[in-house]
């Protein structure tokens, strides 16, 4: 296993060799730690066991012992032959080099605004997707798991990013290509490290994608040197905490509501029918609670995860490969995602200037989650919106498939639906990267990639008759299915030549010039099946009728790129970038767009003057200014659809056109301007870092559809009209402590971002809230974008007084909801309530966001967590319109028993009454639905504990580790991070009926072999 | 080795330059058309004229709810389950509907949308000179008529409402204020008058199904009767033309909505569908069955349904069945009885169905009257059938002389009109005529053809008619809310829809609805 000599044999006099041991405090061999003769150009590095071997010329050589994350060490050899060294962690982590857009750079030396986080610092958390595990770890970006369904993909927002029609998701770019993949089909398991770009000087090389900020993920490779073969595994069991369930009533509770609400119909409503048999003596059912609806679904599930990993660096040709395999059950019955995925990376080098590389990942994803799950009405709600007398079971072990309730609409059988009907889909993605690297002087580098993302995906979808039907129409019906196929290919050449040089020590520069042409295709295909004679095959071909469709779309985009980093006696930095894109998803009239930046940068502490302040070791000043798109807009926008509008003539189709959509040939990219001013502090030895940025940046030229008049024929056009300001403060504190044999690190980050709508469309037409339930958001200049928009809730009629003397609604009776007279048509009350009385009632932005995390390292112990939270956002639970629907259709909450029924008995004064024609008021949007949605969760804990070996086995960690333990929070929903358009900045905060987070307990086992 | 780098720009090089910029990143949309291709021949100017009659295929469906349901006609069957779903069509039938009820929402727009259309062709087809000139003049003739058409619907339900007379490329342009009830009308007949010329007399029938002379005609003596100002003479000429053209009434009154037998002699003007899977299909008749799990007696098709949720729509009044005379064979090919059981859960399953005429209420038995005209069982498939739509009829166009002619006084020409309507009936003439006689032999003639609404308010009757059938209703029914039936004649128009008037401020509500 020696792989490693020393180069120049012939060139050495009174040559001897030192050979010696290399270790880390703990007693760990290292391997990779390059070994140098001071003075000299002689290099080798440690191998698996942490051994060397050099030679050296004379007693008065001095070796220098250096490897990433240490303290660099010298040693004169003196008379020794043997010379066995133990490295020390380095606490600074200046000199650890960063991924940066087309490049790296040293900490020490960026000028721009950039969060990293090395991978193998997130390996214990066992979940799939890595989105999850950044999760309170990066200042700035607000990650947020809004839906628990497996292979979900979680929703990010950097710097408060927000868009009206673009989106704010992040460019994702795996080893330098801005994939189409995302996160979702690679597995944690292969990042090495993950770089988070936010500033302009950052982005700027990318250009008009980058506004929303950048995720640059590289995955593993090997280093010279680097021999090793590691497997691990993790088995979890996923289950779902009480709380925040819905809190529906009982089967008693629901029958005495119900035999209620037919003795107030006749009360009132002249209702002659009686109290329905079901429903006259609710004492029957006793303690027993019914049926459960929600619960019924649930399941503890279990997941699992394996990766073996091989690496080995030798000197010409490095290479890395990874195996992972991943399963996780959902927690919701007839659930689970699972990936298979590997990766080869390696890196030939045919000469001391000449390298090529290829970089090869697949991966192959199986999922089954049925569509329509989450949402107002959809599986999860209707399931307990159901009455809870219904037993879903029979007693000879059968389940009904429909039920039909006194003034309910007839319900096929939830569970069943849930645990029939298929949906299975799966996705092949291949991404690839090679390149060839070139030095053509010393210091001059030319690079061209080809890069190529290929996606295949085939789902299929089958609803048996028994478990066809809905929300209100009960199985059987006959079957409908369907098969859909998409495919895309994107592929990205790529040319740099970079250039570095420094003159006279003190000038240093750094230059990158570049072209890239980048071009995307879809394809996608659907077959609808209906009328199926039976059951019996679920494929799209045994349907009677089929119906099918294709269709395409593509986008392109060809850029030119520059960039110059210069430094000055290592404390004076600057570094200026552009890029010039030109784009097929933009107007003929705006095809071309420049995305500048500058930085500067100023390392204060190397300069004299701070030389005598002992406790501060570094000190840096930075700033930046530069201009990012965002070019999300669809892919043809900027022309004006013309779609099929048949009719019938002479009994035969008449083929018909018509334009179904505005275009705008001035359409083009959002502009982002963005200015960055950051500090960065090591104090006492570097044991304490901390960085500070304020940025402040402006949105303009929003792509949107501006809402025209329908009087135009059209409900929207697309524009470029439409201005946000953003502005924030990020802190990141990071701490690293030695006690003897302990070592502590722990990091915390907080963000604030803000955002201001300045503009929107000509009119300043507000965008959202146009209905009154189910359309929770509005956007308005002069606010922060996507604010609650609601009535305020203000009780009950309680009595005919207070009926005759309160503005009223038109439906209003004594006993129904009341809500405050804010306003009316000419902006005063006027005794009225109607849908000029709604404002802002909530406001889903948090006054900040926060992540803590701490590593404790004892010998072999070690234990870990990662909090994340978030202070004063609010959100809407509208899933409650539903659940205090008062029309007696619904299970309803416990709560909904304390309602107005009649004068002497008007309940707490919460609930409204039951009178047919007056209770849908109530369940439009107002104040009772908004909560704080503050909270403080334990997204991870971990604790590990490391076995040395030396024989074949290097060593064996067994883990154990939770995720989301607890969670602080005083929203009585399930999840304070659910959320139906994510991050989505003008949706964000809205709650309804979404797939629920589990809780994880995991075991896990990592062997290194040697 | 020392070649490589030569190789390697060479590569480079090709790469890049191998890519025409021009061609990379001019794409356009490869599966349908764009306005980068659209208006380039005479046949897409055809293709969009289909494109603006595409837009009528939705519009019956509004007028059941906004035209007969509002009326006395018609109402609904109430269904406790129904609470959350179908409040805002039933609040339509109630008169506490306010400006967010969708089918007044969509009438409005979908009527915006066909202008929008016809506008464009308007527009493009000025300077457009690759077509023979009586093809341009035809496209010109029909696309305005259609404009005047959806002009005529929407200031006939929501008064004056702005007048959107150019293609719409930007936003500029887009937020008119509204214009006043005379300038839409004005519009309207100015549209027609011009259009009149270029539009063929139907001479062969069936007809295609596209406008004609006669449908501008009577549209045209529509608007006359319709406008603040009414105009009977005018009105009058237009209907006289009408009755030298080639129409005659079918002998029998059924045959009218036979989709064997469509754009017939006595059709003037019929909204178009096809029965299949060309997404050109009719399903009214489906919201008019009662809501019942199996609809087998009715449609022919034995399937389990989500009728429960779908029907029991546009449900005939007792009022309406008991007012036709013995013997008015019109009864019968409109209303029909459904007859069977109800479950404690309130499921109508059906036994039987029969004929309205003189049917009696049978013990332990519930009955739903449905409309018939446009029931042509057994159907294939649920929700797909070909029945069209009929907006015009001789009939319609004699009754409405006859309105006319008793207005100016010639009662004897009224007669004759009427009489003859009443013979193809069955019915014996009457000796005399009124304003009330005629309202009420349309009424019958034209049941459930969407009429009877603007009939009631062109007789000026809608308001006192439809207070006195909602007290009917609110006695027989305990549900009904207090306020509901508060008719005033600030109810004889719709409210301009909720979002129009938060998206465009020039625009002032109707009064009633603010």
């Amino acid at each position: 296993m020696q792989f490693d000599q020393p180069i120049f044999r012939e060139f050495v006099a009174q040559e001897r060799t030192i050979v010696g041991h290399v270790v880390d405090r703990s007693n760990n061999s290292l391997q990779g730690v390059t070994v140098t003769i001071k003075g000299a150009s002689r290099t080798t590095v440690t191998d698996v066991f942490g051994n060397y071997s050099v030679s050296v010329s004379s007693d008065t050589n001095v070796l220098i012992f250096s490897a990433i994350g240490f303290e660099t060490m010298e040693v004169p050899v003196g008379n020794r032959t043997t010379l066995n060294v133990t490295l020390v962690e380095s606490i600074s982590n200046l000199e650890e080099v960063i991924v940066v857009g087309y490049g790296t750079v040293q900490k020490r030396n960026l000028v721009g605004s950039v969060s990293t986080v090395d991978a193998s610092k997130l390996q214990d958390m066992p979940v799939n997707n890595i989105g999850q595990k950044l999760q309170g770890q990066i200042a700035g970006a607000q990650i947020y798991h809004t839906s628990g369904a497996p292979g979900n993909n979680m929703a990010i927002r950097i710097r408060g990013a927000a868009s009206i029609n673009a989106g704010n998701n992040p460019l994702i770019v795996i080893d330098g290509f801005p994939t189409v993949t995302g996160l979702s089909s690679i597995s944690p398991d292969e990042i090495a490290s993950i770089s988070v770009l936010k500033d302009a000087s950052a982005t700027s090389l990318y250009g008009s994608r980058a506004a929303n900020g950048v995720v640059l993920i590289t995955t593993k490779s090997a280093v010279a040197g680097q021999h090793n073969i590691s497997f691990n595994t993790s088995v979890g069991l996923e289950s779902v905490g009480d709380r925040g369930k819905p809190n529906q009533m009982s089967a008693r509770e629901f029958a005495q509501f119900k035999k209620e609400f037919y003795e107030d119909a006749a009360r009132y409503e002249g209702y002659t029918g009686g109290v329905p048999e079901l429903y006259q003596h609710p004492e029957i059912y006793g303690d027993n609670q019914g049926t459960d609806w929600f619960d019924i679904l649930l399941r503890t599930a279990p997941s699992q995860n394996y990766n073996l990993s091989v690496v080995s660096g030798k000197k010409d040709l490095k290479s890395s490969i990874n195996l992972n395999y991943t399963r996780q059950e959902g927690v919701m019955l007839n659930s689970n995602f699972g990936r298979f995925s590997g990766r080869a990376n390696n890196v030939y080098d045919v000469s001391d200037r000449f390298s090529i590389g290829l970089n090869i990942g697949f991966s192959h994803v199986n999922r089954h989650v049925l569509p329509k799950m989450e949402g107002p009405h959809q599986l999860i709600q209707a399931a307990y919106l159901m009455d809870p007398t219904i037993e879903y079971k029979n007693a000879d072990g059968t389940y009904p498939i429909s039920f039909s309730r006194p003034g309910m609409f007839a319900n096929p059988n939830w569970y069943l639906v849930v645990r029939d009907r298929q949906s299975p889909s799966k996705s092949t993605n291949l991404l690839t990267n090679a390149f060839l690297e070139y030095e053509i002087i010393d210091g001059l580098k030319y690079k061209i990639s080809a890069n190529g993302d290929i996606g295949n995906g085939v789902s299929r979808y089958f609803e048996p008759s028994h478990v066809r039907g809905g929300l209100f129409s009960a199985p059987p019906q006959t079957p409908i299915g369907n098969y859909n196929t998409n495919n895309f290919l994107s592929w990205l050449v790529e040319n740099t030549m970079t250039y570095q040089k420094t003159i006279n020590e003190a000038h240093s520069f750094d230059g990158l010039l570049g072209y890239s042409v980048q071009k995307t295709t879809f394809e996608s295909g659907s077959i609808d099946g209906t009328q199926y004679p039976d059951n019996e095959i679920s494929w799209v071909n045994a349907a009677n009728i089929r119906l099918g469709q294709a269709g395409t779309n593509d986008w392109s985009i060809l850029s030119y790129i520059g960039r110059l980093n210069y430094s000055y006696k290592n404390r004076y930095l600057l570094s200026a970038a552009i890029r010039r894109d030109g784009s097929s998803k933009f107007g003929v009239n705006a095809k071309w767009g420049n995305f500048p930046s500058v930085a500067l940068g100023w390392i204060a502490s190397e300069e004299e003057f701070l030389n005598h302040v002992n406790q501060l070791d570094f000190l840096k000043i930075r700033m930046s200014n530069g201009k990012v798109g965002n070019n999300n807009i669809g892919d043809y926008t900027h022309l004006s659809t013309v779609s099929a509008a048949n009719y019938a003539l002479n009994d035969q189709v008449a083929a018909g056109r018509a334009k179904s959509s505005l275009g705008n040939s001035n359409l083009t990219w959002e502009t982002t301007s963005q200015f960055d001013l950051g500090v960065e502090v090591g104090l006492f030895n570097n044991r304490l870092f901390a960085t500070y940025d304020y940025y402040w940046k402006r949105t303009n030229g929003l792509l949107y559809a501006i809402d025209i008049p329908q009087q135009s024929g059209f409900s929207s056009i697309s524009s470029n009209i439409g201005e946000f300001n953003f502005w924030g403060h990020e802190v990141e504190l990071q701490s690293k402590n030695q006690f003897n044999a302990l070592t502590w690190n722990a990091s915390l980050n907080i963000s604030f971002n803000r955002n201001l709508v300045k503009k929107l469309g000509t009119n300043d037409t507000p965008i959202g809230a146009y209905n009154l339930s189910w359309d929770p958001h509005r956007t308005q200049v002069g606010r922060p974008m996507g604010q609650f928009f609601g009535f305020i809730y203000d009780g009950v009629y309680m009595t005919q007084e207070e009926f005759d003397t309160q503005p009223k609604r038109a439906a209003s009776m004594v006993g129904t909801v009341r809500f405050k007279d804010i306003s009316g048509p000419d902006g005063m009350p006027d005794g009225q309530i109607t849908p000029d009385d709604r404002t802002f009632i909530g406001d889903p932005n948090p006054d900040f966001i926060y992540g803590i995390t701490n590593e404790f390292t004892y010998k072999n112990f070690d234990f870990s967590f990662v909090l994340a939270g978030s202070v004063g956002g609010d959100i809407v639970d509208e899933s409650l319109s539903s659940t205090n629907d008062l029309a007696g259709i619904f299970n309803v909450t416990k709560d909904v028993a304390k309602r107005w029924r009649s004068i002497e008995n008007p309940g707490d004064g919460r609930i409204p009454r039951t009178r047919t024609g007056t209770t849908k008021d109530f369940t439009d949007l107002s104040t009772w639905m908004v909560f704080d949605g503050s909270y403080l969760a334990a997204k991870n804990i971990t604790f590990g504990y490391r076995i040395p070996l030396k024989k074949y086995i290097e060593s064996v960690r067994l883990y154990g580790s939770i995720q989301n333990l607890f969670i602080l929070t005083n929203y009585p929903g399930m999840n304070p991070e659910a959320s139906r358009n994510g991050l989505n900045g003008l949706g964000a905060g809205w709650d309804f009926a979404s797939y629920p987070i589990s809780r994880v307990f995991s075991l896990g086992l990592s062997i290194k072999f040697i | 080795m020392k070649r490589i780098p030569i190789y390697l720009l060479l590569l480079g090089t090709v790469v890049n330059f191998s890519c025409d910029e021009q061609s990379l990143l001019n794409l356009s949309p490869q599966t349908y058309q764009s306005s980068s291709s659209f208006f380039k021949s005479g046949e897409h100017f055809e293709q969009a004229l289909i494109g603006v009659y595409s837009c009528l295929r939705s519009l019956p469906e509004y007028a059941v709810f906004m035209d007969e349901m509002r009326s006395d006609n018609t109402f609904f069957t109430f269904f406790a389950g129904d609470r959350s779903q179908a409040l805002h069509a039933e609040s339509i039938a109630q008169f506490t509907d306010d400006d967010r009820a969708s089918y007044t929402t969509n009438r409005y727009t979908n009527n915006y949308v066909g202008i929008s259309r016809a506008n464009t062709i308007l527009d493009r087809i000025t300077g457009f000179s690759d077509m023979e000139e009586a093809t341009k003049n035809r496209i010109v003739a029909e696309t305005l008529f259609l404009r005047a058409f959806f002009y005529f619907d929407l200031v006939s339900h929501y008064g004056g409402v702005p007048l959107q007379l150019a293609e719409i490329t930007s936003e500029e342009g887009t937020f008119l204020p509204r214009a006043t009830e005379e300038e839409v009308y004005g519009q309207v007949i100015a549209d027609l008058v011009l259009a009149i010329p270029g539009l063929p007399v139907a001479k062969e029938f069936p007809q295609s199904g596209r406008a004609s002379s006669g449908s501008a005609k009577m549209l045209l003596a529509y608007a006359y009767l319709t406008q603040p100002n009414k105009d009977y003479a005018k009105a009058a000429q237009e209907l006289r033309d009408i009755e030298g053209m080639n129409y005659t009434l079918m002998a029998d009154y059924a045959d009218c909505f036979d989709p064997a037998q469509k754009n017939s002699r006595e059709s003037i003007f019929e909204i178009q569908y096809k029965e299949g899977n060309d997404g050109l299909h009719s399903y009214f008749t489906w919201l008019f069955i009662p809501k019942t799990p199996n609809t087998v007696l009715i449609t022919g098709l034995n399937v389990a349904t989500q009728h429960i949720r779908w029907g029991g729509w546009n449900v005939p009044t007792r009022d309406l069945v008991s007012t036709y005379e013995k013997g008015d064979k019109r009864l019968n090919a409109s209303v029909a009885v459904a007859e069977g059981t109800e479950d404690a859960n309130g499921t109508f399953l059906i036994e039987r169905v029969v004929n309205a005429e003189g049917y009696k209420p049978q013990p332990g038995k519930a009955y739903y009257y449905f409309v018939n005209k446009y029931n042509h069982s057994p159907y294939a498939v649920e929700y797909n059938t070909g029945e069209n739509w009929p907006i015009f009829r001789y009939a319609d166009a004699l009754l409405l002389l006859a309105e006319c002619l008793l207005e100016q006084g010639d009662q004897t020409g009224a007669l004759r009109y009427v009489n003859q309507v009443r013979n193809r009936a069955g019915l014996a003439n009457l000796a005399t005529i009124s304003k009330e006689a005629i309202l009420k032999e349309r009424r019958h003639e034209l049941a459930f053809e969407n009429h009877r609404w603007l009939d009631l308010i062109r007789a000026g009757k809608a308001v006192e008619v439809m207070q006195q059938f909602g007290a009917a209703v609110k006695s027989q029914y305990g549900w009904v809310l207090p306020n509901a039936f508060n008719v005033t004649p600030e109810k004889l128009i719709y409210p301009i829809p909720f979002r129009e008037l938060q998206i465009n401020s020039n625009l002032v509500q109707n009064p009633g609805y603010q």
